[in-house]
């Protein structure tokens, strides 16, 4: 029967970086999936890496400490090379709520004062950026932060790391006896000193007591449109989105909308935040509201096409922060999930953490606040 | 209309417009709409001056008797130049009016979409060129406007279709340089005996048609590389006689007839029905039966109690059925030597400009998000519909990758306009009543 | 004089029940240029699927050219054409 130091069951991004970082540690790495890389969450994501974009708090932190790590890894040679690049954001308000959200933000930058910094903050936004439609009335820069498409990534990491990877393979179930774990992946068992659940949603069947719940998010894809294209330089955030993060409903400010250029000359326009967890579903009340806003904010978008819309099923926790850490009630069985799309840009710093901690053994203190013990009670009773 | 139509037909041929009367028959209110600006489908297509016999062949009487009856329902609403847009999760279609650029939204009870099927057409080395195109694409360029299209043209692929585009140019007066069929439907003369005496009759006139007018008609040949000059395209094909290159305007590919199987996103609120060739491709005779039985069983579903037992259609595709199994075994032959001889520099899928170098480059059984985010294939425009089955047969995955999965459904059905959508009327079938003409 | 319309500025001739795509064909167009990926453009299926036909209309929006009418005096040009809106 084969032998790791480490079974990372799930092969999306948070997965990938965890078994890069603990080969880089010196690890023996299995990574196992149901399908393969990227097949859920990762593949159907937007790019961003950002801070702005976080809750202020935690995560904010842990978001700053990894992008600045993205750097890194972006170096010559590194496992982000060609796969993560700088790039500037925008944050935009079209009335008074959202104005107050961009204050609460350049405030929480300015407090920070790390990598992902306040650039400039227009009143007459028409003037700095080139297409701006008439319903953006305040638009702040942020300079720092930066771009990785979540399946790239998650592909980089796993080529870099040359684990034994095994598709198509589900863990089913695990059992612990001393000093060594059996993981059962369908037809095959494999022995681990560590395994790792980085499952998104899938991590609720693994862990019944974690509450893992899915937010599922349209993301609208159009075409490239006409002539060379002079898209955006970076992506552009409503100021309602991070209204939106704090609160559940989406009732009472204008719809939030990412507007995201890609390389291509496409624009990736979305995303809802719907409390179900089917990929296959398509909302053409909630489409004409994302587009909506997206053309009232870049009136050229009324120019191009939509050639498909696809659904991205996040993983995220009933508390609003994910879990990551050692799993209670057993001595070498870690998770990592929850992310609910922050999960490319906290991949970097999550996969370092946890690899150093399960090379070494013990969790690490400063992600305490998003150890799954938290929840402990829950899986007693 | 004061009123939603409660069934909304999409394609305005055989098989749509036998099931839109049968439903208006039956009392029950229809939206019939149909993408060109005429209706008639593949088979009838009627040019706006009225329709010209030569192109018809054998359907042309059925075909006019059911467009007389329809425009003598007073509750079917036709509406051309309208495209389907697909349907969403609650059961919302998207219509959308070329003529104007504008969408509409409607919440019928069924949908019965009838577009017909799918032409399949094998990548070949330099089949992205312009002046390469479908035989279908020929054939309906002809029936729209009544003229043949100009200069040298080939047919090559293979099925009985590429007789019928021959013969139909023929007698517009312009007859194709050559037809290259990659079968041997003469040496299954045996097999083609039996089929019914209506099939060797239509298979009869197209060739006399094709011989009188001295139309060589290449068979177990293939075209393995199109190329182009200045002027043209220089074609190689390759016959039991040896290569031959040609010079010529334009290639018209067939390389078969298939069900509809493009991933349309479907609905729990919405009753839906293929009908015709678009559900099961068994040419014109079948598709007008197909859409009868159809209209019945949706009907029987939205009246219940109003289903009427139809043993002349229920015959009729039996018939069918059992003449396009021989047709089949007709033109049977191994299309896999063609397809390992692919050169790598061959175009796979056209929208993104992707090769099969491109392909092969992934890797061993590359999974779905390998094969679009990595590969970015079916990631343009088309979505897939052009190269989704190339791509299953030439990654070696022909097994573990469905190509339900690599071409799922998914909403829109076709690229649809940003400003079409922010601007969508929500309509209950109020639009302008047009009659079937 | 017959009724005609404009691709990339040349005049193009066509009857009542002509789509663009057939009326360029008869008058011996078969390209439309690029796409942005590089491949390219011109009629393929005729029948608005395979997305190779695209042109751009007098509003600025890309359309197929076998699914759009002919109308009088109406200007289209390529995708990576002189006209258009380049956004």
């Amino acid at each position: 029967m084969q032998e790791f130091d480490l079974v990372v069951a799930g092969a999306g991004v948070m997965g990938a970086s965890i078994a890069w970082h603990a080969v880089q540690q010196g690890l023996r790495v299995a990574v196992v999936d149901a399908i393969g890389p990227a097949a859920a969450a990762s593949g159907a994501s937007d790019g961003a890496v950002s801070v702005a974009s976080k809750k202020p708090g935690v995560l904010s932190n842990m978001a700053d400490t990894s992008l600045a790590y993205c750097y890194e890894l972006a170096q010559p040679g590194g496992p982000l090379e060609h796969v993560f690049f700088p790039r500037p954001s925008y944050f935009f308000a079209s009335d008074q709520q959202e104005s107050h959200a961009l204050d609460e933000l350049v405030k929480k930058l300015r407090e920070m004062n790390g990598i992902a910094q306040v650039v400039s903050d227009e009143s007459k936004p028409t003037d700095f950026l080139l297409g701006l439609g008439q319903s953006v009335q305040r638009l702040v820069e942020i300079g720092g932060e930066g771009h990785m498409l979540g399946y790239s990534a998650t592909h980089a990491y796993l080529q870099h790391a040359r684990a034994e990877c095994f598709w198509r393979t589900q863990v089913t179930s695990f059992d612990e006896s001393d000093g060594s774990i059996l993981v059962h992946m369908g037809s095959t068992s494999v022995k681990a000193k560590n395994l790792m659940l980085a499952l998104g949603l899938g991590t609720g069947q693994m862990l019944p007591w974690l509450p893992v719940i899915p937010r599922a998010g349209q993301l609208i894809v159009t075409d490239a449109g006409q002539g060379f294209v002079q898209s955006l330089p970076g992506a552009m955030t409503a100021a309602s989105y991070l209204l939106s993060k704090s609160r559940d409903s989406v009732g009472d400010f204008p719809t939030p909308v990412v507007i995201d250029p890609l390389k291509t000359g496409q624009f990736l326009i979305g995303s809802s935040r719907e409390p179900h967890n089917d990929a296959t579903r398509t909302d053409l009340t909630i489409l004409k509201a994302l587009l909506a806003r997206a053309v009232d904010c870049y009136p050229a978008l009324k120019h191009r096409r939509v050639i498909r819309v696809f659904t991205g099923v996040r993983a995220a926790i009933e508390d609003g922060l994910p879990v990551v850490g050692k799993v209670p009630g057993h001595s070498r069985v870690w998770v990592a999930t929850g992310f609910e799309g922050d999960g490319i840009c906290l991949s970097a710093l999550v996969g370092r953490e946890m690899a150093a901690a399960i090379a070494q053994g013990t969790p690490k203190d400063d992600m305490k606040d998003l150890s799954p013990c938290r929840f402990e009670l829950k899986r007693k009773y | 209309m004061s009123e939603a139509a409660q069934v909304l037909v999409v394609g305005a041929g055989l098989a749509g417009m036998s099931a839109a009367s049968a439903l208006a028959d039956s009392g029950i209110s229809v939206r019939l709409i149909e993408q060109a600006p005429v209706i008639g489908g593949a088979v009838l297509r009627q040019a706006l001056q009225g329709t010209d016999p030569r192109l018809h062949g054998p359907h042309q009487d059925y075909g006019s008797r059911l467009i007389t009856r329809m425009q003598q329902q007073r509750n079917i609403q036709v509406s051309r130049s309208c495209q389907f847009g697909g349907v969403d999760s609650d059961g919302r279609v998207l219509l959308v009016h070329s003529s104007q650029g504008s969408h509409e939204m409607l919440q019928p009870r069924a949908l019965i979409v009838a577009v017909g099927a799918t032409e399949r057409i094998r990548p070949r080395p330099g089949w992205h060129l312009p002046g390469v195109m479908t035989a279908g694409s020929i054939q309906v360029g002809m029936k729209t406007s009544l003229t043949a299209p100009p200069g040298r043209i080939v047919l090559a692929g293979t099925g009985p279709l590429l007789l019928a585009v021959g013969a139909q140019m023929t007698r517009m007066g312009a007859p194709p340089l050559a037809i290259v069929e990659a079968a041997n439907p003469l040496g299954r003369w045996h097999q083609a005996l039996r089929l019914p005496f209506v099939y060797g009759l239509e298979a009869a006139d197209y060739w006399l048609t094709l011989k009188r007018a001295k139309v060589p008609i290449w068979m177990q040949s293939e075209v393995t590389d199109i190329a182009q000059q200045e002027a043209g395209l220089r074609i190689h094909v390759n016959t039991p006689k040896g290569i031959r290159i040609w010079d010529i305007d334009s290639l018209g590919l067939h390389d078969g007839i298939f069900p509809n199987d493009y991933g349309f996103s479907r609905s729990d609120h919405l009753i839906w029905r293929n009908a015709g060739d678009c559900h099961e491709a068994l040419g014109a005779r079948a598709a007008a039966a197909h859409g009868e039985l159809v209209a019945n069983e949706i009907g029987a579903l939205l009246k219940p109690g109003s289903a009427t037992v139809r043993p002349a259609a229920l015959k009729r595709l039996e018939r069918e059925r059992s003449a396009q199994a021989l047709l089949k075994l007709v033109y049977q032959h191994d299309e896999k030597p063609m397809l390992d001889q692919l050169p790598l520099h061959t175009v796979i899928c056209r929208c993104e400009n992707r090769t099969l170098g491109d392909l092969k480059a992934l890797g061993e059984q590359p999974t779905v998000r390998e094969i679009r985010l990595l590969g970015r294939f079916a990631m343009g425009a088309c979505q897939g519909r052009f190269c989704g089955h190339w791509v299953q047969c030439l990654s070696g995955n022909e097994k573990k990758l469905s190509k339900s999965v690599l071409m799922a459904a998914h909403w829109p059905s076709r690229p649809l306009s940003i400003q079409g959508l922010v601007t969508t009327a929500d309509h209950l079938g109020s639009n302008s009543l047009e009659s079937v003409t | 004089m017959g009724k005609s319309f404009s691709l990339e500025g040349q005049s193009i001739l066509f009857e009542t029940s002509d789509t663009v795509a057939t009326a360029a064909l008869r008058a011996g167009i078969q390209s439309f240029g690029h796409s942005q990926s590089g491949g390219q453009l011109g009629v393929f299926c005729g029948i608005g699927q395979c997305q190779a036909c695209l042109i751009v209309n007098h509003q600025g929006q890309v359309v197929e050219a076998c699914l759009t009418p002919c109308v009088e005096g109406a200007a289209f040009s390529h995708l990576m054409g002189s006209g258009g809106i380049h956004v």
